[in-house]
This record gives C-alpha cells, structure tokens and sequence, in this order.
C-alpha cells in the first residue's frame, strides 16, 4: 500500500475515533493490522522510555484547563474562571460563602472571587440553576477556563 | 539565584528558556493560551498555567494574566524571552511595581533602545561607535538619495520600530 495514502487514512481514521464515542478501534486485515485506543483510556503502561522525572512531574501537575470538562447531561453546567487568580467562596475572611452545595442561583448571581494582582474579581453565574458541587478549595490557585462550580441547569422563568 | 522562573513566551523560544533554567537548577512555570494547550513547552516546564483564550492580546500580550500566573505559582521572576512582552517598558514597570523581577533591561532602557532613531542618537551621545548611516529620521527620497550617495550602496531601509526584522529593505543602487 502506498506510504502517504496510508498516513492519510489512518489520520483520517484518529480524526474520527476522536470525534465519536469509541475508547478503542481494532481492525484485522491480510497482512495489516490496526488498534487505536485513546488516550485518556490507557492505563499507566510502559509506553516507550520517557524520561521518568517528566512523566512524575506531568501526573502531578495535570492541567485543568487542558483537560476535557465532562459534562453527563446537557442540563449540567460548568462555571469556569474567566480569569488566572485566587480562588476564594466569601467576599472577605471568617465571612460567609457567596454561595453553597444546594442553594439555588441566579443568572449574574455572585458565585465566588477570584483575585488577581490585589484585585477582587467577582464571579457571577452565567445560568440559573442549583449549586451540585463546588470545584475548587478556598483559597486555591486557578487557571484560565478551570471549573469553578457544577450547576445543573433550571428551565429558563 | 532564581528559584522559579516564569516564562512569558511559547513555543521554541520557552523550550530554550526551560533548558537553561533546568541546567542552572531553576524552577521554571508555563504559560499558554487555550489553544496551545498541547504544547511542548508546556509538557517540559515544571508547572503550566493557562492564561487566556487563542488571541495573544488576550493571552501571551495579557499582562494581567502574566503577573497573576506568576503571583499563584510564587515564581520570583519572569523571562518574557523575545517578541511578545520583552520589549514592553510597561510590562516591565509592572513587573517592578509587583517585586517580580524583570530578567531585560530595566523600563528606562527599553524606552531608549526600542526606538531606533532615538537609539543611534543614545549611543553616538555616549561615544559608542557606530556604523555609517542617518542623523534622525529619513522623511523621503530627496533626503535619502544624497544620503545614500555619500554612505555608499548597498544600503539598508530600516524602520524606527521594527520588529522580527520586518520592514527591512537592502537596496543595491540608486
């Protein structure tokens, strides 16, 4: 079989098993065999020899913002931090969360603070809907895009 | 000595700027935008932070975003590498206000030597040779002809401020 054709078909091929719902593709032919699992499925195996304090450093710091935000149900919400900063639940020390697991919100509602260069950034929730989980501990550090909150989605007033 | 270095850059640029730290014994923390998520300067880097959407002016540029990355990794200084936010006298004015160090020229400098009509004016001030060429700013042909006549060709177009070597002309003749 020709090289390049062959490149482009199992590029063609990826493309696809990564756009549907397959973790794993295996296909047997005369004198030609394929298996393509991906990524996020493969166990810790020997893959190659990468240098070992690289791979250490990568699995503790995995990015959150890299990762894919899974989303079970379409009315499940993900509030994510529009900015880099401090992570905090309450408008200042010893006071009370903005919000908690449970309670229900508003659209423009004050979620948390993020604070970047002394500045306190307020979060508001882009939905309405019930708080299912807070993502981040107080005080923490977050990324771009990292989740904040988990809100499940209520029919629009 | 730095113990954490944060690099204001991407691509090939940071990788360079991750060796060295690694082989001084530094710390070093990524930067990127969403759409480089995958890149190798963040894979190599001890920590990686995500900054901002694709756009550079919204990321790499986002001098905000920068200094907090900086400020929640603890890192004592930023190299912004070259391009992007090193030759920002602004940029590093912030870095300055904020106690993280600049590694560049301090503000003043950069003012000086980003512009380079006012940078032959700085060094010939200062009695530091330099290559034949214009007093000042040409405005048009009329200045340049003579101009060039009298250096001698080829001769080389260059604006006041360039960047990646664009706007560069080399010119045989008149």
């Amino acid at each position: 079989m020709d090289g390049g054709r062959l490149d482009n078909e199992i590029k063609e091929l990826m493309e696809y098993i990564e756009a549907s719902s397959f973790v794993e593709f295996e296909l047997e032919r005369e004198g030609f065999k394929i298996k393509l699992v991906k990524r996020a499925a493969v166990s810790n195996g020997p893959a190659g020899v990468p240098a070992p304090a690289m791979v250490a450093a990568q699995q503790v710091i995995e990015s959150p913002a890299g990762r894919p935000a899974v989303v079970e149900s379409p009315d499940l919400h993900l509030v994510k931090s529009p900015i880099v900063g401090t992570f905090y639940r309450a408008g200042a020390p010893g006071s009370r969360s903005f919000v908690e697991v449970g309670d229900k919100v508003k659209k423009g509602q004050v979620l948390c603070i993020v604070e970047a260069m002394k500045l306190m950034n307020e979060i508001e929730s882009d939905c309405d809907g019930e708080i299912l989980e807070a993502l981040v501990a107080n005080g923490q550090p977050v990324e771009y895009g990292e989740p904040l909150f988990k809100i499940r989605k209520s029919a629009p007033a | 000595m730095f113990k954490k270095i944060l690099i204001a850059n991407r691509g090939e640029i940071a990788l360079r700027i991750i060796w060295a730290c690694r082989e001084l014994g530094i710390q070093t923390v990524a930067v990127y935008s969403t759409a480089d998520a995958d890149s190798l300067h963040v894979k190599f880097a001890d920590e990686d932070i995500c900054i901002g959407p694709p756009r550079n002016a919204d990321s790499y540029l986002n001098i905000g975003a920068v200094i907090a990355a900086a400020e929640i990794t603890d890192a004592d200084a930023i190299h912004p590498g070259y391009g992007f936010l090193a030759e920002s006298a602004h940029f590093a004015e912030v870095c300055e206000a904020c106690h993280i160090r600049f590694i560049g020229p301090s503000p003043n400098v950069i003012r000086l030597m980003g512009d380079k009509a006012k940078a032959r004016e700085t060094m010939l001030a200062a009695g530091v040779p330099i290559i034949p060429g214009s007093r000042g700013i040409v405005n048009d042909e009329k200045e340049a002809l003579p101009l060039s006549a009298r250096i001698g060709y080829p001769v080389i177009v260059k604006a006041a401020a360039g960047g990646g070597g664009r706007g560069m002309r080399v010119v045989n003749s008149a």
